[in-house]
């Protein structure tokens, strides 16, 4: 009962915080309204809708932790003994995804690049969208990449987790272990084929260097930045996962849905094309999306060598923390159940 | 919780909620919920039951098929959460809940017992210490390099039981499991499960061979349709158990 009120009164002063950032940034809480200069009241509702919603996940995860102490404790805890378990389970992902396969984990690098000739020549050649215009080193390539890597990895994330429950079915429903496990230990997996695929990346950027399109001087070590956002990234994708896979137990209709939504994502989302490309209108849309922020920061590191603003880092931090507040919040709430349901 | 106490269970109850049909979708949900048609049939699994394990002790489990003690199980070992009631535990558990839980049966022995041993939570330096022992227990070393889904069930049955009892737990849980073995490894599983018990590991049997239990227990626990009809010594818990039989034998 007292946890109820107190997720109320979480609730109030979150859309008394809303609010006020939209009365105290009449010009939108996102910097980049200010500069397009095509400010409507709308977006300032949309902001404050999201901030509020934002701030809410926030305070009910940290009641949430307050009320549930030792649940939370008990957790890490597991973690400690089962990480052997967790690692066993990514290695051995990674050995059943390339069975059979010539080359191998090469495939890993060879991928994003057969993906970037295809996606080059279609939009730098028959298009011809120009993103140097924009500052970005190296052309389409380097642009397409730096923003598949990071969609791929959400996307990959997103879609082993969704399954990962239902899968481990046989060991959830025989031996004890803390489920979060599934989900986390698939991100992992994500995460290792999001590295494997940064090499690509890498291998194209010292092309560039080499054939002098990038600029050689002290701006190139803010490409050490770039673990920032792939942390950032990663608690991102691990709330979401959690979310999804607990939600894909109860209905198995969001395994189909799920597919749908990432592509219209993909879409929504600045990866094949310059955000500066659009129109105002549009460029207050997609600043509602958490991966416009990302990829955002992650080519801002990388092939402008330019330092992140504020702005930039408390959003990605914002949006991180608020997905994996919803995902713990959600699953936790459901873990005991999923048994009934497998 | 004292020390010498190693399982402790105060009235548990556990109900299943069974959807009359089953709802996986959520327009199926919404449709079902706006007609008010969701309904539930509340199914009682277990209700009141208590018991209290000393370590080192080891408890027989009986009653007919579906009184319960799968289910008593499952909450014991932390794969079930009860519905009411509290579980304590006391030390590392080991449980046998079924044949080949923790399998992965494309992969081959050797790989198997790693696996095993992680998803107990034991690191393979752990697990590579014992090995050698694991394979000989099992009788399974020409067959190391052997995918699992190419043996035979009593193969499985030595090799989980390999794995559970060598990794030297405080508390093991024994579900039917002896029952698929022959004759033979019955008698090296019961040796071994009396070494394990002389050395201070609490363990919990649950059979319908009756004179399995009675060697080898000294407590046994008989539940019924989820309710709790005897807990005692064994002697006097086998023989009413077993005059209930003879009587629901007569009947039919």
């Amino acid at each position: 009962m007292k946890k109820k009120l107190l997720i109320l009164a979480a609730f109030l002063l979150s859309l008394a915080f809303g609010i006020g950032i939209a009365y105290k940034f009449p010009n939108g809480y996102f910097k980049i309204l200010a500069d397009t200069g095509a400010v409507s009241w709308k977006f300032d509702v949309v902001s404050c809708v999201i901030m509020t919603l934002i701030s809410f996940v926030l305070l009910w995860l940290l009641i949430d932790i307050f009320f549930d102490k030792k649940g939370y404790k008990r957790d890490i805890v597991a973690f400690k003994k089962y990480r052997f378990f967790m690692v066993d389970l990514v290695s051995r992902d990674i050995k059943t995804k390339y069975r059979r396969s010539v080359l191998g984990v090469f495939w890993s690098v060879l991928n994003p690049l057969l993906m970037m000739l295809v996606l080059t020549a279609i939009f730098s050649r028959v298009l011809r969208i120009d993103v140097t215009n924009y500052g970005y080193w190296g052309g389409y390539p380097l642009f397409y990449l730096s923003g598949y890597v990071i969609f791929n990895f959400i996307s990959e994330a997103t879609n082993f987790s969704l399954v990962s429950i239902l899968q481990a079915s046989g060991l959830i429903k025989k031996v004890y272990m803390p489920k979060y496990i599934f989900p986390l230990e698939k991100c992992c997996y994500a995460f290792v084929n999001m590295s494997l695929s940064f090499i690509a990346f890498i291998i194209m950027f010292c092309v560039y260097l080499f054939k002098g399109d990038i600029p050689i001087s002290t701006d190139l070590f803010k490409m050490f930045l770039v673990v920032v956002p792939m942390f950032f990234v990663f608690i991102f994708a691990l709330g979401l996962s959690l979310f999804l896979s607990s939600a894909a137990v109860f209905f198995r209709d969001v395994l189909h849905l799920w597919s749908v939504f990432l592509s219209l994502w993909m879409y929504a989302s600045p990866i094949i094309y310059p955000l500066d490309n659009l129109s105002p209108a549009l460029k207050n849309v997609l600043r509602i999306n958490p991966l416009t922020h990302y990829i955002d920061y992650f080519r801002c590191v990388l092939i402008k060598g330019e330092l992140p603003t504020l702005e930039q880092n408390v959003m990605c931090v914002l949006f991180s923390l608020a997905a994996l507040g919803i995902g713990l919040i959600a699953f936790r709430k459901k873990q005991d159940k999923f048994i009934l349901y497998i | 919780m004292e020390a010498d106490i190693a399982v402790k269970v105060e009235d548990v109850k556990m109900c299943y909620n069974m959807p009359t049909e089953r709802v996986d979708s959520i327009k199926e949900y919404i449709v079902k919920l706006l007609r008010g048609k969701l309904h539930y049939r509340e199914f009682v699994a277990l209700d009141g039951v208590s018991i209290t394990i000393k370590r080192g002790e080891t408890v027989g489990i009986v009653g007919l098929n579906g009184s319960g003690k799968s289910t008593l199980l499952k909450i014991i070992s932390g794969i079930l959460k009860p519905d009411r009631g509290n579980v304590e535990i006391n030390g590392v558990i080991s449980p046998l809940i079924e044949l080949g839980a923790g399998f992965d049966f494309e992969l081959t022995t050797r790989e198997n017992i790693f696996l095993n041993g992680s998803v107990l939570g034991f690191d393979r330096n752990f697990m590579r210490a014992r090995y050698d022992d694991i394979l000989d227990f099992a009788e399974l070393r020409p067959y190391e390099d052997v995918a699992i889904k190419n043996f035979s069930s009593g193969m499985v049955a030595r090799l989980g039981f390999a794995i559970a009892t060598l990794v030297k737990p405080d508390i093991l849980i024994v579900d039917e499991i002896l029952a698929v073995g022959d004759a033979l490894f019955q008698q090296k599983c019961e040796k071994r499960i009396a070494e394990l018990m002389s050395g201070g590991t609490t363990v919990i049997i649950v059979s319908h061979a009756i004179e399995q239990i009675e060697r080898l227990c000294t407590k046994v626990l008989w539940i019924d349709k989820g309710k709790q009809i005897m807990l005692g010594d064994t002697a006097t818990v086998c023989e009413k158990y077993k005059m209930l039989g003879q009587k629901r034998g007569e009947l039919n």
